[in-house]
């Protein structure tokens, strides 16, 4: 009787292993821990789409994006706490969210955000990377497109194939050596956005800082436009033949630096102080104040003198041959403001030049 | 306080947030404007969020009081009765109990036990064969087939996230979408019961009215966000740039006034707006995260 209790025991006892062994399977197999590099604690990895989405949100701690040619993202933390890769239920991932905190018994769900003193991501190079960060820098590099948004520190942006999108409150931006769309604003801090050009036709390129400057070097694009309040905007290279460029300032200044052979159309304007100045010859310019009276600024070959505009100053013409021809529009104090409106070359591009008390220059490179 | 510069002290005591209201606006007032200051406030809060994060494990150990250990005495003093009366209790009635009460029948001979084994395993090796034959017959689930063609297992993918049905898509913008709407629900007063623009001039511009209703009502959510949404080397710039902003308002504002009609007066006076209107979002973004306490 107990020998058959007992087999009987036996029996439920082996029947019921496979099918637990079964559900053992069915449930997602543990996380993984990866032997975190060195320098790093913590490290995770998940198999995502060439073109995945992938996201991170930081309170405290930078940021550092890099594109590689794997399909996956690889996320790494320097410091103790949690680390995990949020993905929906299919491989390969086509979003993927990664999620850090400080606390390491943290249950991190969608849209935490949390802190660690660096985190790492390694995406697929086709990745959309979505980062903000409250206090932090940020480094995204070799990805397909990124929108940054920081609160308290530097962006810095390389080598993006499909368009940047950066917000900062505090801190410096810098975007180089990409394509598409791009815009960026920061309320204090400077703008630098070098060597980038258009991938399709509509893309611009958009900087704008409160108190900041805004550098633009080397841009291609068809429709370029900066502006700052109190900063200053710089633009130095060349115009793309039937661009659109749009700089405008409160109280900073505006100059341009282009090659001798740029050909433009001119819309330059001083509100209420500040001066124009220009390196090339503006033909069939006018300048004129709110009397409503107009001079011809310059026009090889030379015109007769114009008549004076009291408190106007105009360059004198230059003789045949020489090739610097400047133009310096003074705006003085009883004139609410002045405008410089002419063509350079054969005004293959549009050049709109604005400020409200800053100067606005033209420099030939 | 001196006339110059804040004393370390008070930047100190601006930063813990032991400054009454006005001389924190005053001390903040101060910063907006002095460069020094800022400089030195950025340095104080520097130091300090070295020392905090040097003190924090430290910090996040609570040294028990007397009567807490006491109170801790008492709780495993009830939990260790507790477990034995529970075993006293399982013992009697569980299935172990059961198990344990047909314990004699483990006393056999050594004849008897090598019969028993020989049997336990031809019942064993034919239980495993019927399970296994079942379990071949039942047509696997798609994500175990899955899962199965995939060679290269992933190395550190296979966390227990991953098999999460539906996973919120983790656009920031979304995220902030749902924390604003929920920061309504919370504070239902910022949207519903906004407050009255402030007084208008009566030369007020066309569109300028918009732009101060939607700068009040900025201002309104990012005080109900408190103090604290900000850090105080932040809010120290976010007020700078607030003064030059401001600044920019009234210059061209008074040009934009005299000669309405100047469309490129105007047009930097809306710029201007333009300019407060973006920055009072975006800190009021912030001030709504804070109040999350996301």
């Amino acid at each position: 009787m107990k020998l058959a209790t007992l087999t009987i025991l036996f029996a439920l006892v082996l029947a019921f292993a496979p099918g637990a062994t079964a559900r053992q399977q069915q449930r997602p197999a543990p996380a993984k821990q990866e032997p975190a590099a060195e320098g790093f604690a913590l490290e995770r990895r998940a198999d995502a789409e060439a073109r995945a989405v992938v996201s991170l949100c930081v309170n405290e701690g930078d940021v550092i994006v890099r594109g590689w040619e794997r399909n996956e993202v690889r996320a790494r933390a320097e410091g103790h706490g949690a680390l995990r890769l949020l993905t929906p239920n299919v491989r390969p991932a086509p979003r993927v969210e990664v999620l850090v905190s400080e606390d390491r018994e943290a249950e991190l769900g969608p849209g935490d955000c949390g802190s660690n003193e660096t985190v790492e991501l390694n995406v697929p190079r086709g990745a959309t990377v979505e980062v903000e960060v409250r206090t932090g820098h940020v480094e995204v590099s070799d990805v397909s497109e990124a929108r940054v948004k920081v609160l308290s520190g530097d962006v810095d942006v390389r080598r993006l194939s499909r368009g940047v999108e950066v917000s900062c409150l505090s801190g410096d931006v810098s975007v180089s050596d990409s394509s598409g769309p791009v815009r960026v604003t920061t309320i204090s801090g400077d703008v630098e956005a070098r060597n980038l050009r258009a991938s399709a036709a509509g893309d611009g390129l958009e900087a704008k800082s409160v108190s900041g400057d805004v550098t633009f070097e080397g841009v291609a694009h068809g429709n370029v436009t900066g502006s700052a309040t109190s900063g200053s905007l710089l633009y130095t290279g060349a115009l793309a033949r039937g661009g659109s460029y749009d700089f405008r300032t409160i109280s900073g200044d505006v100059t341009l630096e282009l090659p001798a052979n740029a050909s433009f159309n001119l819309h330059a304007k001083v509100v209420v102080s500040g001066e124009i100045v220009t390196d090339f010859p503006v033909k069939t310019a006018a300048i004129t104040s709110p009397n409503g009276t107009a001079v011809t600024a310059t026009a090889p070959p030379p015109a007769p003198p114009a008549p004076p505009v009291p408190g106007v100053e105009v360059a004198p013409p230059v003789p045949p041959g020489q090739t610097k021809k400047v133009v310096k529009v003074k705006i003085p104090k009883e004139h609410e403001s002045a405008r410089l409106d002419g063509t350079v070359g054969g005004g293959d591009a549009v050049v709109n030049l604005s400020s409200f008390s800053g100067s606005l220059h033209l420099r030939k490179r | 306080m001196t006339d110059r510069h804040l004393d370390e002290g008070i930047i100190q005591a601006y930063i813990d947030g032991e400054l009454s209201h006005e001389q924190a606006a005053a001390a903040a007032a101060h910063l907006a404007a002095c460069e020094a200051c800022s400089g030195a406030l950025a340095e104080v809060e520097d130091e300090s969020s070295f020392f905090a994060a040097a003190f924090a494990p430290d910090e996040s150990v609570t040294v028990p009081t007397a009567a807490l250990r006491s109170r801790i005495n008492a709780a495993v003093a009830q939990l260790e009765a507790a477990s034995e009366s529970e075993q006293q209790h399982s013992r009697r009635w569980s299935f172990g109990g059961f198990l344990a009460s047909l314990s004699g029948a483990f006393a056999f001979t050594p004849r008897a036990a090598a019969a028993f084994a020989a049997l336990l395993v031809a019942l064993a090796a034919g239980i495993i064969y019927f399970s296994s034959q079942r379990s071949q017959q039942t047509p696997a689930t798609p994500t175990l087939a899955r899962t199965d063609n995939q060679t290269p297992v992933p190395k550190a993918t296979a966390t227990p996230e991953n098999v999460v049905p539906e996973v919120v898509p983790p656009s920031p913008e979304r995220n902030n979408k749902r924390q604003v709407e929920v920061a309504y629900r919370r504070a239902p007063r910022v949207v519903r019961k906004q407050q009255p623009a402030p007084s208008v001039e009566e030369d007020v511009l066309p569109g300028e009215k918009q732009y101060q209703t939607a700068i009040a009502s900025l201002e309104k959510a990012i005080k109900s966000g408190g103090d604290q949404s900000l850090r105080p080397t932040l809010r120290a710039d976010y007020e700078r740039n607030l003064a030059v902003i401001d600044s920019a308002i009234q210059q061209t504002r008074q040009v934009a006034a005299q000669n309405p009609k100047d469309k490129d007066a105007v047009g930097f006076l809306m710029a201007a707006y333009q300019s407060k209107v973006e920055l009072l979002t975006r800190v009021a973004d912030q001030a709504q995260v804070a109040a999350l306490g996301r």
